[in-house]
């Protein structure tokens, strides 16, 4: 049985009858699932029927922090919050660091799992066990930002973590995020589960130390992460000074930096304007995670025109590619207002983005008139434009309505064969990585099971030329199928279940991420663990999430990208003529399917795989 | 001679001073040719970023590209340079 790390409860807040109860956490859940997104998707599986309204009362939400979340793990205060997405109706899962993650632990619990639906306004406010739920009048319809001060001001406790809404998710748009502090638990939807909830925040405090299994093995795993950060030739010498922007310097170069929804890419490459230097020009300081000896976060001031005295906590690299490059946007400060505007609004930067750049397109190809954009001149580099249409996007206002719930959507109601220009799959919006010259990560993108997601496998061997665990040609084909599975049962264990701070890890540890969550695990909780069955731990919750899709009703063909990146190549830059064609993708998911141990021609986890990994009730659920 | 891009980002383009520089070099050059160019024409304050103090080898993280390729895929070091490629430098760079 685990002796640390631990809480060993999960408590379950019902909105509907206004009740709470503890839940023990078995050694079964903790070995097979670990924690984040673990504990989430099984879950969300075992609860959640298929075909139920995203937005409605039947589907949960729960937010899991991990075993070394607030044990002093360095970069470990992370969460995952898991639901079915209304963006996707797919598994809907984002993370976070900040200090929430944290607070639910120093609060007792290893998850907590919000069900129902309120009867009006509510936020729940948490104490250690003391679970109140508080009318949400006065913060209903405010700003994320006020709303955190509001809910701390009605509690008389400056230092209660908050995690809330903001007008996005009170209207249900489906590209609705949740905030705490100025950070977010960003994309799918999730924001909208909570205002479909009518669930404005959760307030959390404790004052519970989070317990060590064995303090000898932990002080030697965290020195060994502690060395590795420190001979990182990147992370204390240029990531803590600057944080991800440093990407955008990096995919212009290469020529896979999105630009103008996808059709400039290579052409359009404004790093003079938005890359690492321009962005330094804006830094007054930054921001640690709980227990984060690096503090990436950089806290940036606009300094021109109407957007002089503006701060934000950012923008990190996906916000500069989704208010910058796939917008036609070659300055600093509109990315900086966007930002700050998007979290007060609640609202997923990088959906948000590529929404506008998809009407952006639109317009310029007078498929949008000035009379459908409410007279809104949309064209590609309008920053006032992006900003005005962010404002009505949150409170679905004219134009912003018809986009509020996504490009995919959006595409489907103006018709005219507009879907070929929404780049999302699965109705996710693509991230800032032009996958025609980066083909694991395109695959990433076609088979995550959230949808066209950066974070699931993030092939950092083809973008960063970490060659771990081999060399990699970014544009080759075969191998990738290998290489992605690799990328996300890795990344799902270590990144997510744990769940640990991705740029960490890829920065000091990526050829021992499975060794280091192992030998934390083991000193932390006190159950052991080899760095192949963390892995494995990886392989299993993508199979579980995988079936929830299944279930849903997802097959083989919802695998896929947008038409553009399969038939029009790169017009220009340093990955010039690559494209992924139709075929290219097919021998690469063939290839992904089979190592998988999925049926091939459906894309299904198989009986004897889903068995292999102890899901067999999984399998008799699908019927296979 | 032919006449090859230089293409470098972040701390290797402060050194060199700009992202672009156009280069002449003889018939023939190769990857290898062109950096012990490069260490000629911008000495220690380049080497330091690009050259293992003790080996002289290329730092394991610097990534060398030609016309986007990774030169491991080409033919390494003794890839031939020809009239108009870019040769694209690359100091380690994470996050996203």
């Amino acid at each position: 049985m685990y002796s640390g790390g631990y809480a060993g409860k999960i408590l379950r807040i019902n909105l509907s009858n206004k009740t709470s109860k503890e839940e023990w956490l078995s050694e079964e859940m903790a070995r097979d699932f670990i924690g984040g997104a673990g504990f989430g998707i099984k879950h969300l599986f075992d609860e959640v029927k298929p075909g139920i309204d995203p937005l409605g009362p039947d589907n949960i939400l729960v937010f899991a922090p991990g075993p070394f979340t607030g044990a002093g793990v360095p970069c470990a205060s992370r969460m995952a919050v898991t639901g079915k997405s209304p963006l996707t109706g797919a598994v809907g899962m984002a993370l976070s660091g900040g200090e929430f993650p944290t607070e639910i632990k120093f609060a007792g619990w290893d998850a907590i799992i919000i069900e129902g639906k309120a009867d009006k306004p509510t936020y729940v406010a948490i104490t250690g066990k003391d679970v109140r739920f508080r009318d949400a009048k006065h913060s209903w319809g405010t700003l994320t930002f006020d709303c955190q001060q509001i809910i701390k001001n009605e509690l008389r406790d400056q230092n209660v973590r908050v995690c809330c809404i903001g007008p996005a998710g009170e209207r249900l748009s489906k590209m609705a995020c949740i905030i705490n502090e100025r950070r977010a638990v960003g994309r799918k939807g999730l924001g909208a589960v909570m205002g479909s909830k009518n669930l404005k925040a959760i307030a959390i405090r404790g004052t519970e130390p989070v317990a060590i299994a064995s303090e000898e093995k932990y002080k030697i795993a965290r020195a060994a992460m502690l060395k590795a950060f420190k001979e990182s030739p990147v992370l204390y010498p240029e990531f803590s000074h600057h944080g991800t922007p440093m990407v955008t310097d990096l995919t212009g170069a290469m020529g896979v930096l999105p630009a103008k929804n996808w059709s400039a890419t290579g052409e359009f490459v404004p790093i003079e304007g938005i890359g690492r230097d321009a962005q330094a020009t804006r830094i007054v300081g930054r921001e640690h995670c709980h227990d984060c000896p690096v503090g990436c976060s950089q806290l940036k001031v606009a300094k021109t025109g109407s957007y002089a005295g503006i701060l934000t906590e950012g923008p990190d690299f996906e916000t500069v590619y989704a208010f910058g490059s796939v917008v036609g946007i070659d300055k600093v400060d509109p990315i900086i207002a966007a930002d700050r505007l998007a979290d007060e609004l609640g609202l997923d930067t990088i959906s948000a983005g590529v929404t506008i750049a998809f009407a952006m397109e639109l317009f310029e190809k007078g498929i949008l008139t000035l009379d459908e954009t409410d007279g809104i001149d949309l064209r590609f580099g309008n920053d006032k434009a992006m900003i005005e249409l962010l404002r009505k996007i949150a409170f679905r206002d004219g134009l912003g309505d018809l986009l509020a719930d996504g490009s995919l959507a959006a595409a489907k109601k103006i018709g005219k064969e507009t879907e070929k220009y929404a780049m999302q799959v699965k109705g996710l919006e693509l991230p800032g990585y032009d996958v025609r010259a980066l083909k694991a990560h395109g695959l990433n993108y076609a088979t995550s099971y959230t949808g066209a997601d950066h974070c699931r496998g993030y092939a950092f061997q083809e973008v960063f030329g970490i060659p771990i665990p081999w060399e990699v040609d970014r544009f080759a084909i075969e191998g990738k199928g290998k290489l992605t599975i690799w990328n996300q049962d890795v990344r799902t264990a270590t990144l997510d279940c744990a769940p640990m701070c991705g740029f960490l890890i890829d920065m000091a540890l990526p050829d021992t991420a499975c060794q280091n969550a192992a030998a934390l695990m083991e000193a932390v909780t006190g159950l052991s663990f080899t760095p192949e069955e963390v892995q494995k731990v990886g392989e299993r919750v993508n199979n579980l999430a995988k079936a929830f899709n299944v279930r849903e009703g997802f097959t083989r063909a919802d695998d896929t990208l947008p038409e553009r990146l399969m038939t029009e190549p790169l017009k220009a830059g340093g990955s010039k003529g690559h494209v992924i064609s139709r075929e290219e993708l097919d021998t690469m998911l063939d290839e992904y399917y089979s190592l998988r141990g999925w049926d091939v021609k459906t894309g299904t986890p198989t009986r004897e795989k889903l068995t292999d990994l102890g899901l067999a009730y999984v399998a008799d659920a699908l019927r296979l | 001679m032919i006449k090859i891009t230089l293409h470098t980002i972040l701390g290797l383009k402060q050194v060199i001073g700009q992202r672009l520089t156009e280069i002449d070099l003889p018939h023939g050059a190769t990857v290898e040719d062109f950096l012990t160019y490069m260490k000629e024409r911008w000495g220690d304050k380049l080497s330091a970023r690009l050259f293992d103090p003790d080996s002289g080898a290329v730092l394991p993280y610097v990534r060398i590209m030609v016309n986007g390729q990774t030169i491991q895929f080409l033919e390494g070091m003794d890839t031939q340079l020809k009239e108009g490629d870019e040769v694209l430098i690359l100091p380690p760079v994470s996050g996203g």
